[in-house]
This record gives structure tokens, C-alpha cells and sequence, in this order.
């Protein structure tokens, strides 16, 4: 049926909803995209329940309840595509951090009762299920994201140039944090986030993750302005200490 | 014989919650709030690292208001440290304030709650039956995340504020825009306020204690002392010690009573403490409406929010005039990395927020602890939801749903947070 709308929904699992609130955000070309699109769960604009299928799922955060599992599970089931939105859902994000140093994050110390707490360990969505496409970053960059969309809709996976952050600081002509001797991860994080920390005084992080090739001789360069321990630690934060220990420390 | 009322999910309210009452004779004899977000433990993930991280990470908290989190933390570490930030400083972190209240609302207010009233429930059908509102809706929280960009570096978990002051001052000439932009934005403004005033809001009245920051020379976001119409008077770096924070057996959030008593936060607490306070738009907009404050009805907390945005950008336009009229001094103090502890609260937009951090003499946290505004107030929504059950209970189950969820929405939950 070609004039039927495609049916998206945007869920979130366990997470702070930013990259919603970044779609949210993008007002005006936001109402635009609600006119081609049926928006059919989406409970911070809608509280209808929809079982219903989809034409692309995107979802934000990692599951940690139970009932998380579930619902994540019951989209890829029901969703043409399924997108995860975000660093927490495309890498663990944040959540990764109560997994890292499990003697300081144990349960006891917060809850009485710590048997009765449902405590996974936090997962990609793409160790769970299969994903089709990924929107980097913590938040998401909005206006991408809706580029993403239209892309998506005549049924592209869009393709994410392997490019790192440090080309989008070169062409907007940010001072380089390297060679300031601050620890950034510029050289080896996926760029498209308009450098927008850099442009900030902030050093990258590596929110976008990782590229797929990493330049072997930054390590040498990075050991030569931080110890282990904060390299560690500054990749702990996103959740891509995994993806990149072998290649930095 | 019990009968159970419940909702499973709670939508347009920032995360996943679902409500559980027992329903005997008519009335509503136990109700509960079910908080339905997993655990991520910030307060212990940040033991062990090093102090510059902790405002990056708690920003993540919540994606609605990252900028208090963030924020909050930086204070509460200055605290521990002992580091003085500069006036130039407090002037730009209250402008991010202004802007984080100002999009916060907006979006509460306008796509998660004037719906309700209008029996609509999807917020494609609002935007088609409003469509003028929703123009001047989106460009007041256009400018609430511009206030937050130009100086925080991006809207949602901002970059360049950090402990003692700021990695990278905002554009002087990006503020000039700013100013011009807050003058329109002012008049249209009160075209929403106008129609927030004549909604249609369920009577209700139960008086709670409302808690809230105060300053004798503004009206408190930024700072201020702790207090209550029920004479509460504290400083906020030892907040923990005069509430009690709640283990229960199943559930994952801590929540929070005042000598025993459920207490109230948010807009409605503020406006309710401080009104006299507020900027001269904010009080005519009050007077116009004719509702009168104190207000005891926690339905207009909503109107209460809209009180506030026009209050926030009344007075960004005297903070941006302030930095503006200055030349810059140095953004970043210089400062000693020493072992403390330290306490700070700032309001957000559904209330007073608390950081606490012990640090040792690396800058390195030992022990911390963040409560919340919605724990705090996830309790006295339960007695509200309570009293009010039996104004509706002769309505229908779909009736009686929705005017619950209106009543939770009312109070502008915040589940991420409430979980941390």
C-alpha cells in the first residue's frame, strides 16, 4: 500500500531518555517528520498502547528489568528494523559502570534486602538481538538522527563514514586537546558529532564508540600524556573499555 | 471485599511506572506507585573515580534535566573542596538554570500534560488541533535549550561547565542574540499562560508540606536555604540529616519523609513559598488568572511550571544583561585538589535536588549521595491519589484511569531519576 504511512515506534529500555528528548528537541523538523510517519509508541507524546508491527523500532538504553527483556525481544519480533538509539543501547553506556568494579557496586551497600533486586549485567543491545543499525552518541545528534530516519524510510541502512572525531575538529578548526597534552580519544571514536565536545574545551570521550580500525601507534602517543589507570577509567565511562583495552592499554 | 484499581503503565511522564490501588467501600485504601526502571547505581559508580568525571557522568541521571544533575554535583564538590566559584560563574550557571526549567516545563506542560485536558491522547492530534500553540510552545523551549547551549556547550548533558567555573566562556555576541531572542519570546509567552489559566482543572484540595530552596534576594533555583510551611529551616549541605530516606523491601528507589510526613516538591512548592519573588510578568500572570496561591491542589503544579517559564525568561533577560554590561574575567579558577565533604541543593524543574560527596586528598570520591526530587514526592502522590479516589469513583474505569494519570502527571515524575 504506497500511501499508507510507515509505522515506527521509539522506545526506551532503562536509561535517561536523552536521545528522546534529543528527537524532541529537533521541534519544528520533529512536526515535519510526525506528518510522513505514524508514530505509533512513543509514551512521551502518546498513551495509547500499540502491539502492533513496525516498520522501524528504534530503541534507547540497555535492558535491566526484567520486563526489559521482554519488550526488547518482543520488538526485534515485531520491527522490520530494529535501530539502537544511542550509546547506552549501542554500547551499555554509562550502565556499563556498576558492572566494572562489582565489589564497590554491590547491592548490599544500597539495598537491605539485595537478593530481592534484580541486578543483570548490562548488555549492547546487539549482544541480545540483532540489530540493524546504529545512531551513535550520548545524546544522539539530533539532526542526524532525523537524516537517518529519511534514509532509513527508502529502506537504506545508512552508512556512518569511518571518519574520526579529530577530522571534525580539523575542518571546523578547533584547537587540537591532544596536543595540548589533554588525554583525548579523538583519534580513534567514530566522528559525525560535529565535535561538539572539543568545541566545548572538553576531550573526547568516546561516546560515539570506537572506529573499526584503530591507528595502533595511538596508544604510544596516549601513553606518553596519561597513565593506564586514566585511560581506563575515561573508557569506563562510556562502556567501550572492552571494545578498545587491547588496542590502548 | 478488595478490589483492585490499577494502570500498568503510566505514559507521557518521563520513564516507566505503573499504579496499583486496593479499593474497598468506595474508597481507596492502599495505594502504590511502581516504579518500573532498572538499577544503574550512580551513587556507588562514581566511588573510586576521580572528581572531574562525576558531573559528566551524574549529568546522565536524566536526560530531561541533565543540567541540574550536572550542575549539582560541580556545587556539591566545590563544597568539598572548598572553592568559591566566581559571581561571572553563578551568573552563567543560573542562566543554564533558567533554560533547563524553561525547556523542562515547556515540554511537561504543553506535550505531556495539556493533552489530558482535552481528552486527546496522542500528541499528533494536539499539534493538529493547536497548531499556533504549539509554535509558541516549541519556541519557548527553543529558547530555554539555547540558553542551555550557548553557555553549557549542548542541551542535553552540557560540556564546558565544570568545578570552578567554565572550560570555555559563552560567544559574547551569541548572548546579544540570546537577549533579542528573550524580548520575543516574552510576548508570546503570555498567550500560554492564558490558556493554562483557564483549563479546566479537577477540584481537589490537600495540603501538604512543601518543601523548598529560599533566598531573600531572588526567587531560589540556583540556591538558597531549605524550607517548609511546616517550618522546616536548613542549610542545604546536610539536607540528609533532617529528612529520612526509606528502604522497602522490593522497591528500588529510596523514598523520602519529613518528620514522618509525605512531603511535596516542584513548582507548586516554590510558587507556593516564593511567590513574592517572582519576577513582575510571573506575578501579573498570577494575578490575571485569578487562582490563588498558596494552592493546595496539586493539579496546579502544571499551571504553577507555567508561572515559572514565564518567570525564567523574564529574569534570564536580567542575568544576560548582567553578564553582557561586565567584561569577562577568567573562566576557570584556579584551585586545590584537597580531601572534604560537601552538600548542595539546587531546585529542578520538579524539585530541590541534593548531591552529596566525601572526597580524599587526590580528589577522589569515597562516598556519595543523591536524592532526588520525585523520590522525595512519590509518596504524597499516593496520598493524594488516596483522597481524591473518592471525588471519581463513581466514573468509569477509563475516566477514573485517566484523571489518576493526570494526577501523576500533574506532579511531573521523573522515574530515571527517582532510580538512579
Amino acid at each position: 500500500m504506497a500511501d499508507k504511512k510507515p509505522k515506527i515506534a521509539i522506545v526506551s529500555l532503562t536509561d535517561c531518555e536523552g536521545c528522546m528528548f534529543a528527537i524532541l528537541d529537533q521541534g519544528v523538523k520533529f512536526l515535519e517528520l510526525t506528518k510522513r510517519l505514524d508514530i505509533a509508541e512513543f509514551h512521551l507524546i502518546e498513551d495509547i498502547e500499540d502491539t502492533g508491527s513496525y516498520d522501524i523500532a528504534f530503541i534507547e538504553g540497555p535492558p535491566i528489568t526484567k520486563e526489559n527483556f521482554v519488550c526488547l525481544k518482543s520488538l526485534r519480533a515485531r520491527s522490520k528494523y530494529v535501530v539502537a538509539l544511542g550509546n547506552c543501547a549501542a554500547e551499555g553506556g554509562v550502565n556499563r559502570m556498576k558492572d566494572y568494579d562489582k565489589k564497590t557496586c554491590d547491592l548490599k551497600h544500597i539495598y537491605k534486602d539485595p537478593k530481592r533486586i534484580f541486578n543483570p549485567k548490562v548488555q549492547a543491545l546487539d549482544e541480545l538481538i540483532k540489530v540493524d543499525f546504529v545512531v551513535p552518541g550520548c545524546p544522539i545528534n539530533g539532526e542526524e538522527f532525523i537524516k537517518f530516519v529519511y534514509e532509513l524510510l527508502q529502506g537504506n541502512i545508512p552508512k556512518i563514514p569511518q571518519r574520526p572525531v579529530c577530522y571534525e575538529c580539523q575542518i571546523r578548526k578547533i584547537p587540537c586537546l591532544l596536543q595540548k597534552g589533554e588525554p583525548c580519544l579523538g583519534p580513534i571514536i567514530l566522528g559525525g558529532c560535529e565535535a561538539v565536545c572539543p568545541n566545548a574545551g572538553m576531550i573526547c570521550q568516546g561516546c560515539r564508540g570506537p572506529l573499526k580500525e584503530i591507528d595502533p601507534d595511538f596508544k604510544k602517543l596516549l601513553r606518553k600524556i596519561t597513565t593506564p589507570k586514566r585511560i581506563e577509567e575515561l573508557t569506563e565511562i562510556y562502556g567501550i573499555k572492552d571494545k578498545v583495552k587491547d588496542k590502548l592499554l | 471485599m478488595i478490589k483492585k484499581f490499577k494502570i500498568d503503565h503510566i505514559d507521557k511522564i518521563e520513564g516507566h511506572a505503573g499504579f496499583v490501588g486496593h479499593i474497598i467501600d468506595g474508597q481507596m485504601d492502599k495505594a502504590q506507585y511502581e516504579v518500573k526502571m532498572g538499577i544503574r547505581l550512580f551513587e556507588r559508580m562514581v566511588i573510586g573515580r576521580p572528581y572531574m568525571d562525576i558531573p559528566v557522568i551524574t549529568a546522565r541521571v536524566c536526560g530531561l534535566c541533565p543540567v541540574v544533575h550536572n550542575l549539582t554535583s560541580i556545587k556539591a564538590l566545590e563544597k568539598a573542596m572548598n572553592i568559591k566559584p566566581s559571581e561571572q560563574t553563578e551568573d552563567l550557571r543560573k542562566v543554564m538554570m533558567f533554560g533547563q526549567v524553561i525547556q523542562s516545563h515547556g515540554i511537561h506542560v504543553y506535550f505531556l500534560c495539556l493533552a489530558d485536558f482535552f481528552k486527546i491522547r496522542h500528541d499528533v492530534e494536539l499539534i493538529k488541533k493547536f497548531p499556533e500553540y504549539t509554535r509558541k510552545a516549541l519556541r519557548v523551549r527553543h529558547y530555554g535549550n539555547e540558553l542551555i547551549r550557548i553557555i553549557g556547550g549542548r542541551t542535553i548533558h552540557p560540556l564546558s561547565s565544570v568545578v570552578g567555573g567554565f572550560l570555555k566562556l559563552p560567544d559574547r555576541f551569541e548572548l546579544e542574540k540570546l537577549l533579542i531572542e528573550q524580548k520575543e519570546v516574552l510576548k508570546i509567552v503570555n498567550d500560554l499562560g492564558l490558556l493554562f489559566s483557564k483549563l479546566n482543572y479537577p477540584q481537589f484540595e490537600r495540603e501538604s508540606e512543601y518543601i523548598s530552596l529560599r533566598n531573600n534576594k531572588e526567587y531560589a533555583i540556583y540556591d538558597g536555604e531549605v524550607v517548609s510551611n511546616k517550618g522546616l529551616r536548613v542549610v542545604p549541605n546536610n539536607y540528609e540529616k533532617h529528612i529520612r530516606e526509606i528502604h522497602r523491601p522490593f522497591e528500588l528507589i529510596k523514598r523520602v519523609t519529613h518528620e514522618d510526613r509525605e512531603i511535596f516538591l516542584g513548582a507548586l512548592a516554590r510558587v507556593n513559598n516564593n511567590k513574592n519573588k517572582l519576577s513582575p510578568l510571573a506575578k501579573k500572570l498570577i494575578r490575571d488568572s485569578k487562582i490563588k496561591f498558596p494552592n493546595y491542589n496539586s493539579f496546579y503544579n502544571v499551571f504553577a511550571q507555567v508561572v515559572e517559564i514565564v518567570h525564567c525568561i523574564e529574569d534570564s533577560g536580567r542575568y544576560l544583561r548582567k553578564i553582557l554590561n561586565k567584561k569577562y574575567s577568567t573562566a576557570l579558577k584556579k584551585y586545590k585538589v584537597r580531601a572534604g565533604k560537601g552538600g548542595a541543593m539546587i531546585e529542578a524543574p520538579r524539585g530541590a535536588l541534593y548531591h552529596y560527596y566525601e572526597l580524599d586528598d587526590k580528589g577522589v570520591v569515597k562516598h556519595s549521595n543523591i536524592i532526588t526530587p520525585t523520590a522525595q514526592f512519590i509518596s504524597n502522590i499516593e496520598q493524594d491519589i488516596k483522597l481524591f479516589y473518592p471525588n471519581i469513583h463513581q466514573a468509569s474505569q477509563a475516566e477514573k484511569t485517566r484523571k489518576i494519570r493526570m494526577l501523576i502527571r500533574a506532579y511531573d515524575p521523573c522515574m530515571t531519576c527517582s532510580v538512579h
